[in-house]
């Protein structure tokens, strides 16, 4: 039978029971907008001669939601990342004006101008004026993307450096949190940001975690176990001798062992596939251009004869092999600055008004070139036209992911989220609970004071 | 399923980023009439339009060489027009010379006018064009023609391509036009004529006559010849012209916006950009925060 005395229990437990769900509830809506953050509920439970006890905080997170979320925050950093790389690269291989399709079109113009006026020495300073500008921009393409190489390089050393940060926290954090839930306390601070942090390797690198009864997750990432309980293993990244990127991940006490080709999700990932893959086809395209333009070129040039009587003189000069002919691309430099020099004759006895070699120097233009058996333009429209593919196929597959991410993470939203509409109805809640309680304790009190008045 | 704040957040700004990027999309179509701007754009099409400009290029070089070329063969044509009547004066005096009672101080003045006219002839073939020297053959940088009419170029012809694979003569022959390698050497012929009227060679004189007219045919045939080929040129360069036009279009219609679509697309973009605006708006003041 419940005493006077236990009355005033009762109210003092009420009033302790609804300020922690306002405390709570003010919690959530403190950080609504916190990354990581699971929403809380206060847990109560009734004591058996009335009153109410405070149990605990629950947090309202869902396993299967989050790893989901993590998993498509892998596809899309790396579809993010592929997307905004392709970008830099289109802009490489395609300015705005003058592209390189634009400069070989002014190379062979200033060719057809010469074959009309080969003694002309203002359509011989524009050859060679124009030999240049295109040389200087097929070399400037193939060092502008090498240089994103370098570039992306760099970015992934600084993305390893943020994983191996949060690899390093997540260890910690598991330690922290098997200590606290032995002791009973339910870390759920050290949870959510534990988690953030899964999310945050999961960004970068694609990841998935799985959690014990201690509550402490494993966290696999490219291919091997990054995180054990309070172990964290090293990721590197570094060169491999073909200059393509090389991650190992370092565990204690073991080997370094190689994981490059696991390496396919997370920025990390789309950084690999575009630095590895997608730039390395568009300079090896860009270089057999060069080589097939250049060694057509010279073919023609090398066999007619300058104003000064000499013939053997190749109009460009590259590397002996299609491999660096772009970056290497240059105007000879015994005809560089010599508008006599131009071969423009077939012949000796043709100089100087002969035009045979300027003639078939202009013909290239519309003449298939290399092994890719389409004239030079058409060649870099293929060429661009690659890029183009790659970056409209990339664009679409971050859309698909910025779609499936959204979804994924409003789902998880949706059980672990702050709905600031549900709070305020809980804060409305425990405000009247709370003002009951006050009520409980005054009756308690008048009755008190009726009883004590009464003697 | 429970929606939150950051649901609502999330949907509102993705819908925003959207509509954003479509308005941008929009608005570069309509502002550059152009619907492929880089090759992500439409990859197939891009190609295709680097493909058209470099036929543009091609037919406009070709164009603009073969208007050169054609432009020296009209100059050539009228100094062998001037040639020509240059040779009829002289078939004039030839035949005088030959037939009327002239005096040998007659015929000696008409022998003075003659080499006055050839010296004309020899200052006509040293004619510069665009290219240089117009009969020199591949030698335009020096006068195919010493002042006593001796050959200093060759008959070496230069070709331009007036369409694919179809090459032209680009430069008049000064050796078939007055030389030997044409039928007869005019210059000398005049030199001879010359010398048989300071002479009063009637043998030499009546000789002369046919030999005089037989030049005078030689460079009407010239003449002819180089009218011929320059309309040769001028004709392919007006079919390049055309065709050129065409590829234009086709360029335009490959990688062009349809100004009305565009326009019309930007229209609904923004409107859509608006309400998106609004809508977010609404989203984010329903909330119970302000009840």
């Amino acid at each position: 039978m419940t005493s006077l005395n236990s009355l005033f229990s009762i109210a003092r437990d009420g009033l302790q029971a609804q300020s922690a769900g306002v405390s709570v509830t003010g919690q959530n809506i403190t950080n609504v907008n916190t990354p990581g953050y699971v929403r809380r509920g206060v847990l109560m439970q009734p004591r058996q001669y009335g009153g109410v006890n405070v149990t605990g905080v629950s947090r309202s997170f869902q396993r299967t939601s989050h790893s989901r979320l993590v998993e498509e925050h892998g596809r899309h950093g790396a579809a993010q990342l592929r997307a905004s790389a392709l970008s830099t690269v289109e802009s490489i291989v395609a300015p705005g004006v003058p592209t390189i399709g634009d400069r070989i079109n002014s190379f062979f113009q200033s060719l057809d101008t010469l074959s009309g006026a080969p003694t002309d020495r203002t359509a011989r300073l524009d050859v060679l004026q124009r030999t240049t500008a295109l040389a200087q921009q097929v070399s400037g393409t193939a060092a502008d993307l090498s240089l994103q190489r370098s570039d992306l390089f760099t970015q992934a050393t600084g993305i390893t450096a943020e994983v191996n940060d949060r690899l390093t926290r997540i260890a910690s954090l598991n330690l922290a949190i098997a200590q606290a839930t032995g002791e009973g306390d339910a870390a759920t601070d050290l949870r959510d940001t534990r988690d953030q942090l899964v999310l945050e390797v999961g960004d970068r690198l694609g990841a998935r975690a799985v959690e014990d009864a201690r509550g402490q997750v494993t966290l696999f990432a490219a291919g091997t176990a990054l995180v054990e309980g309070g172990h964290a293993s090293t990721l590197s990244v570094s060169l491999d001798p073909a200059n393509n990127l090389l991650f190992q991940v370092q565990q204690t006490g073991g080997a370094a062992t190689n994981v490059t080709s696991f390496v396919t999700q997370g920025s990390l990932g789309g950084l690999r596939e575009v630095r590895d893959t997608d730039i390395v086809q568009v300079q090896t395209n860009l270089d057999q251009f060069a080589f097939d333009l250049a060694t057509a070129v010279n073919g023609v040039h090398s066999a007619g004869f300058g104003l000064d009587g000499v013939t053997g003189r190749p109009l460009f000069t590259t590397s002996a092999t299609a491999v660096g002919a772009a970056r290497a691309l240059t105007v000879n430099a015994a005809v560089a600055g010599q508008p006599d020099r131009l071969a423009a004759a077939t012949l000796a006895s043709d100089l100087p008004g002969g035009n045979g070699t300027a003639r078939l120097l202009a013909n290239l233009a519309s003449r298939p070139l290399g092994a890719a058996g389409v004239p030079p333009t058409e060649r870099y429209g293929a060429l661009s036209g690659d890029v183009g593919t790659r970056m409209a196929v990339a664009e679409s597959d971050l859309q698909l992911r910025e779609d499936t991410v959204l979804q994924a993470a409003n789902l998880h939203e949706s059980s672990s989220g702050v709905s600031l509409d549900e709070e305020m109805i809980n804060l409305s809640k425990f405000q009247r609970a709370f003002e009951a309680s006050t009520r409980v304790l005054r009756v308690a009190d008048e009755l008190l004071d009726n009883l004590i008045k009464s003697f | 399923m429970r929606i939150t704040n950051n649901i609502t957040n999330n949907i509102a700004l993705q819908s925003q980023l959207r509509s954003s990027q479509k308005l941008n999309d929009a608005t570069q179509v309509a502002s550059t009439g152009e619907r492929v701007n880089a090759p992500s754009d439409d990859p197939v099409a891009w190609s295709a339009a680097v493909s058209h400009d470099a036929r543009i290029k091609r037919m406009e070089r070709r164009t603009q060489t073969g208007e050169r070329a054609a432009g020296d063969f009209d100059l050539a044509e009228n100094v062998l027009a001037s040639a020509g009547d240059i040779m009829s004066q002289v078939q004039a005096i030839a035949v005088q010379a030959s037939n009327d009672p002239l005096t040998a101080a007659q015929r000696a003045a008409l022998g003075l006018q003659v080499s006055g006219l050839r010296d004309q002839i020899i200052g006509l073939a040293n004619s510069r064009g665009a290219s240089g020297f117009l009969f020199g053959g591949t030698r335009t940088d020096i006068e195919p023609f010493d002042p006593l009419g001796a050959f200093l170029g060759n008959d070496v012809p230069t070709n331009i391509e007036i369409s694919d694979g179809v090459t032209a003569r680009s430069n008049a022959s000064g050796a078939r036009a007055f030389t030997a390698a044409g039928g007869r050497d005019i210059f000398t012929d005049l030199q001879t004529l010359s010398t048989a009227l300071a002479a009063n060679n009637m043998p030499a004189i009546r000789t002369a006559v046919g030999d005089i007219a037989a030049g005078h045919l030689q460079l009407v045939n010239g003449r002819v010849e180089t009218g011929l080929r320059g309309e040769q040129i001028r004709s392919a360069a007006e079919v390049t012209g055309n065709a050129l036009l065409a590829t234009r279009i086709a360029r335009g219609n490959e990688t062009g916006a349809d100004l009305p679509s565009a326009i019309s697309a930007l229209s609904n973009a923004r409107a859509s950009y608006e309400r998106s605006i609004a809508v977010t708006r609404e989203i984010l003041q329903v909330s119970a925060v302000q009840r």
